[in-house]
């Protein structure tokens, strides 16, 4: 399993255009992906989850993915919040 | 019954009634034999599948009607369709609890939206409401019901009732055999108003309880007009009605064949008759109703229809760029920002400000914000290269204000040079006249800003200090008052003298009743809802200006909105009949009890 830490940098936090994003991207690989955000921890793979996760700019998230390619999208999830979602604001 | 409130799309019909019932379906528990328990979650699997087809067509249809922006609440509800936590919880419960899917999914659906009350942020509390949408129409597939939202099988005229209209519903108003509709909540600026206008289907808001009076079948008429709404009229009623739909069929006839007329006074006085608009689809319609450019382009949906993102530089310069490329060589005014007051709502606002229509919105809050006006600046600097664009700021109390503005705006403009961008050199930047401090200023105001566009809504809210939504004062709210004159005359007066361009962009534009008094105060350039054009050019060339600007001299001393629109009735009596509107809704006989 890989655990990684990544803060939300985007002003909006992790609304739902952003959480809908979060969602294809973790999509895209076979491993188990868990996003925790404080005490909640949810899938990765779930709108609904993220969405009541209410992580706002700033807030420190957990990723833990497990599976056989755990490595790529730890990476490539961190990258995304990293960059903001994709988007300027 | 009859039943008075807010007209927002103009027009006249007749149907029954077709209730768009809120409340839940009926869900119970059943248990289920261990062997039947496969069946239950390929039932799951057959409603969201029907479920996707239903949302994909929705998304294509709303797409068509308001573009792609306004349909990216779907996107969302295809996810939930296939989110982990309700699709796999559910079936989880299918199997343990030996229950069937429609419990089941109640059970997770209820937990979830659970969660989502207890978030503290309200957009995102609000969110829930699109896990709402999909569970109660994945129940409903469950029930049975293909045609929940579909209404593809109505076989004559109706009119859907609502106690208020969700995206999902939208696109069911695209439907021939929707001939109006009505919903208890919402005013003239709901998205939905906005989409039933452009589709020209007649539709009241702000009806109270009427879905709680009506059952599905009663015969409803609805004047869009007057907002209007009668529930099973009698004999008496009907005939009118009749006779009503009659005349107006030949008045918008007549309207229509004027539609290439110029619009001419009687003594040879040119109006330009532009169009108000909110989403780039409006532009056809206003193109074919003979609009001479766009008066009023308002952003805000812009920024709405991305929230709670905010567009970027690229989307506003893409957007704002089509528009005026269309409209070309006709002028494009495009307003900046005017998020807040009672009209638009957006995250980035402050909350629970005590008076939002006194608070920091529109110019005020861009000032404050240069990361949300600076992108919208340098996007408009940009397309005014493109065609002929001009720029407007809103609700610009003073002098103070509007430098402020053009600074920031000069300084966006050399930016943009210095990076090599081409930029219109003789763009024209203006202001709404919509606070009484900037009317009674227009003299100052004139000669910084390059044109006046006269917000009548919101100067008329404000110097009678009356709030338009409240329905206790609709009586007081008195277009007529010679106060407004004197700052309508003001203003004018000043443009004049200063040589720049007056437009008046409010409701009262559309207003044939109006016409003579605006007309008589020296404006020649009015912006309105595209419907409203047809009409409004048909009442100027019946209109002798001279004679207008005579009266106006006289109703200019005259004490009150009584006095001044009794005269105004007297000398420009409507066409026709003495006492009737010229935009015949329901005939008077009909209010009668």
């Amino acid at each position: 399993m890989i655990v990684e830490e990544v803060r939300i940098a985007n002003r909006l936090g992790l609304h739902a255009r952003a959480a809908s994003l979060l969602v294809h991207v973790a999509s895209r690989f076979r491993s188990r992906v868990r996003i925790g955000n404080g005490s909640e921890e949810v899938d990765g793979k779930s709108i609904i989850g993220l969405l009541t996760l209410a992580a706002v700019c700033g807030a420190m998230l957990t990723l833990r993915c497990e599976g056989e390619d755990e490595r790529e999208a730890a990476t490539a999830l961190r990258e995304f919040i990293e960059a903001r979602f994709g988007e300027a604001s | 019954m009859r039943v008075s409130a807010i007209g927002v799309s103009p027009g006249l019909a007749s149907g029954r009634a077709i209730l768009l019932d809120r409340r839940e379906t009926a869900v119970f528990r059943v248990p289920i034999p261990e062997g039947d328990l496969a069946i239950e979650i390929a039932r799951l699997t057959e409603a969201r599948e029907v479920a996707r087809g239903q949302i994909l067509a929705l998304k294509d249809r709303v797409a068509a009607v308001v573009g792609e922006t306004f349909a990216g609440v779907f996107g969302a509800h295809l996810l939930i369709l296939d989110d982990p936590l309700l699709i796999s919880g559910t079936e989880e419960i299918i199997r343990t609890e030996r229950v069937n899917a429609e419990w089941a999914l109640k059970l997770v659906a209820e937990k979830l939206l659970e969660a989502f009350q207890r978030i503290g942020d309200d957009y995102l509390r609000e969110r829930g409401g699109d896990l709402e949408d999909v569970h109660n129409r994945l129940q409903g597939l469950l029930a049975g019901e293909r045609h929940r939202h579909e209404l593809s099988e109505l076989t004559e005229d109706s009119v859907v009732v609502a106690r208020s209209l969700s995206p999902s519903d939208a696109a069911l108003l695209d439907h021939e055999r929707v001939v109006a509709f009505c919903t208890d909540v919402g005013g003239r600026t709901s998205h939905i108003a906005i989409l039933a206008s452009a589709l020209q289907i007649p539709a009241v808001v702000g009806t109270h309880d009427l879905s709680a009076r009506v059952a599905t079948g009663d015969l409803l008429l609805v004047d869009g007009n007057r907002g209007l709404v009668l529930v099973r009229p009698s004999e008496t009623e009907l005939a009118s009605y009749r006779q009503a739909c009659i005349e107006f069929a030949q008045h918008e006839r007549e309207l229509q064949e004027e539609s290439n007329l110029p619009a001419t006074t009687l003594d040879g006085q040119d109006v330009t008759l532009m169009a108000n608009i909110e989403f780039p689809e409006e532009l056809d319609v206003a193109l074919r109703h003979g609009a001479k450019g766009i008066g009023l382009y308002r952003s805000e949906f812009l920024f709405l229809s991305r929230s709670p993102a905010l567009p970027t530089e690229e989307d506003h310069y893409a957007v704002y760029t089509d528009l005026v490329r269309r409209v070309a060589p006709e002028e494009t005014i495009i307003r900046t920002l005017d998020l807040g007051g009672d009209k638009y709502f957006h995250q980035v606002l402050a909350r629970n400000e005590s008076n939002p229509v006194m608070g920091l919105r529109a110019i005020r809050f861009c000032l404050r914000r240069p990361e949300i006006f600076r992108p919208q600046l340098r996007g408009l600097l940009r397309a005014s290269a493109e065609g002929n664009l001009k720029i407007m700021f809103p609700l610009v109390s003073g002098v103070g204000e509007l430098r402020q503005a053009r600074q920031v705006l000069t300084e966006c403009r050399l930016e943009l040079e210095a990076e090599g961008h081409r930029v219109a050199s003789d763009l024209k930047v203006g202001i709404m006249v919509e606070v009484p401090s900037a009317a009674l200023t227009a003299d100052h105001l004139a000669r910084e800003a390059d044109f006046f566009s006269i917000g009548t809504n919101d100067l008329l809210q404000y110097c009678l200090a009356l709030d338009r939504g409240n329905e206790s004062l609709a009586g007081l709210y008195q277009p007529f008052h010679p106060a407004l004159l004197r700052l309508l005359d003001g203003v004018v007066r000043a443009a004049r003298r200063a040589g720049i361009e007056v437009s008046l962009c409010g409701e009262l534009g559309a207003d044939p009743g109006a016409l003579p008094v605006l007309l008589g105060l020296g404006l020649r350039r009015l912006s309105m809802a595209p419907a409203s054009i047809p009409e409004i050019r048909s009442a100027v060339r019946h209109i002798e200006a001279a004679r207008a600007e005579r009266m106006v001299a006289d109703l200019l001393e005259m004490a009150t909105a009584e006095e001044i629109e009794a005269r105004v009735r007297a000398e420009f009596p409507p066409p026709g009949a003495s006492p009737r509107p010229y935009y015949p809704g329901l005939p008077e006989a009909i209010e009668a009890p």
